[in-house]
């Protein structure tokens, strides 16, 4: 009997291997979570632009950058949890995260929906003011051509006619 | 009738004008989108970076900067500072790839800056603990504000010409991470800093 193993048992013992050092680093876990947290930002700093071109104030913006930073302190904390008995502060921080995020995606969402609305209206009124500045524009030629006519025609009665 | 023609002529042509003057107030112009970052000395001067203008450090020699960013982009951004500590061998950022130093990121701050807004930071720190043996100098710890940040393997011959390299990362929402400097419509363009100094006297 041979004493090299073969080769069935060593790709079985390779595998245990693989399994075993996949299990014994936990890092993976908290990778995806990091993974998940960045998307969810990315997602947020998209609505807050977009609340941005939509037209929203100077005071809206500094509300949602304020929120943002907020977060980012959040995140900042929980990245700096790593001992092993942290897990229970962590999971705390990570809740607190999740909801704050939630309630500036949905606030952002808002202010772009309020922001894209007073936008508009904003136009409308502008391209309207335009229409009734033209069209008062146009009255004011008009009586101003009726009047000056008028005056001709007043003038031309009151002419003398002086004989050379 | 000629009448008529006339009030329509003056009423297309004020329309016209006052359209425009509508859609110009009403239109945001764009801007070119860019990014300052800079580094300021005691005074809040870009001069007087060392104590009594000297740049050999002794180890505890507190050296006060301010590191500043200012968003010109046009909405709110996410800006990191990182900072990276190099000597005179390891590779600068480079500016026309677009490529980080490989220099080693001691520590970074971040905050999400509105436009048009200013963020700055005390940027306090002082060599802790270095080691010479036979003329290579090795800053083993830095102090940055509250913090302490270890090193290693960063030497310098006689402690001549280290460097910190202050680097700007912004988030990309198309990857959805950071990336070095900022895009400018189809552009990549990068903003960093380095300050020379000499740890020449670590006992």
């Amino acid at each position: 009997m041979s004493l090299i193993p073969s080769p069935r048992l060593m790709s079985f013992l390779a595998f245990l291997g693989i399994v075993f050092l996949f299990l014994a680093h936990p890092l993976g876990v908290s990778s995806q979570i990091g993974d998940e947290l960045q998307s969810r930002f990315n997602g947020v700093i998209i609505e807050v632009h977009r609340a941005e071109s939509a037209g929203a104030t100077g005071s809206e913006i500094n509300d949602l950058a304020g929120q943002l930073n907020k977060a980012l302190e959040l995140n900042e904390a929980l990245n700096q949890l790593t001992g092993p008995n942290d897990g229970q502060k962590r999971q705390a921080l990570l809740s607190q995260l999740n909801d704050r995020l939630s309630s500036l995606q949905s606030t952002a969402v808002e202010v772009d929906s309020t922001a894209s609305r007073r936008e508009s209206f904003n136009r409308i009124l502008g391209y309207t003011s335009g229409a009734i500045a033209a069209l008062l524009g146009t009255v004011a030629y008009a009586l101003g051509t009726v009047l000056r006519r008028r005056y001709r025609i007043k003038r031309m009665f009151q002419m003398r006619v002086i004989p050379k | 009738m000629q009448n008529r023609r006339n009030l329509l002529v003056v009423f297309i042509t004020l329309l016209v004008i006052f359209e425009l003057v509508a859609y110009v107030v009403t239109t945001p112009r764009p801007s070119a989108q860019f990014f300052q970052l800079y580094a300021l000395g005691t005074n809040h001067l870009a001069t007087d970076y060392f104590p009594n203008s000297d740049p050999n450090i002794r180890l505890g020699e507190v050296v006060p900067w301010f590191i500043g960013v200012a968003n010109q982009m046009g909405n709110v951004q996410l800006a990191v500072i990182r900072v990276k500590l190099g000597n005179q061998t390891i590779s600068p950022p480079n500016q026309s790839e677009a490529v980080p130093s490989p220099a080693p990121t001691i520590t970074e701050f971040e905050r999400f800056i509105q436009n048009n807004e200013t963020w700055e930071i005390p940027f306090i720190w002082q060599i802790s603990n270095a080691t010479t043996i036979n003329g290579s100098t090795e800053i083993v710890e830095l102090r940055i504000g509250n913090q302490t940040f270890q090193e290693n393997g960063l030497l310098a011959q006689n402690g001549y010409n280290y460097r910190f390299i202050i680097e700007l990362w912004t988030w990309n929402e198309d990857s959805a991470s950071l990336q070095f400097g900022w895009l400018s419509g189809t552009e990549h363009r990068v903003a960093w800093l380095q300050i020379w100094f000499n740890a020449t006297s670590p006992t």
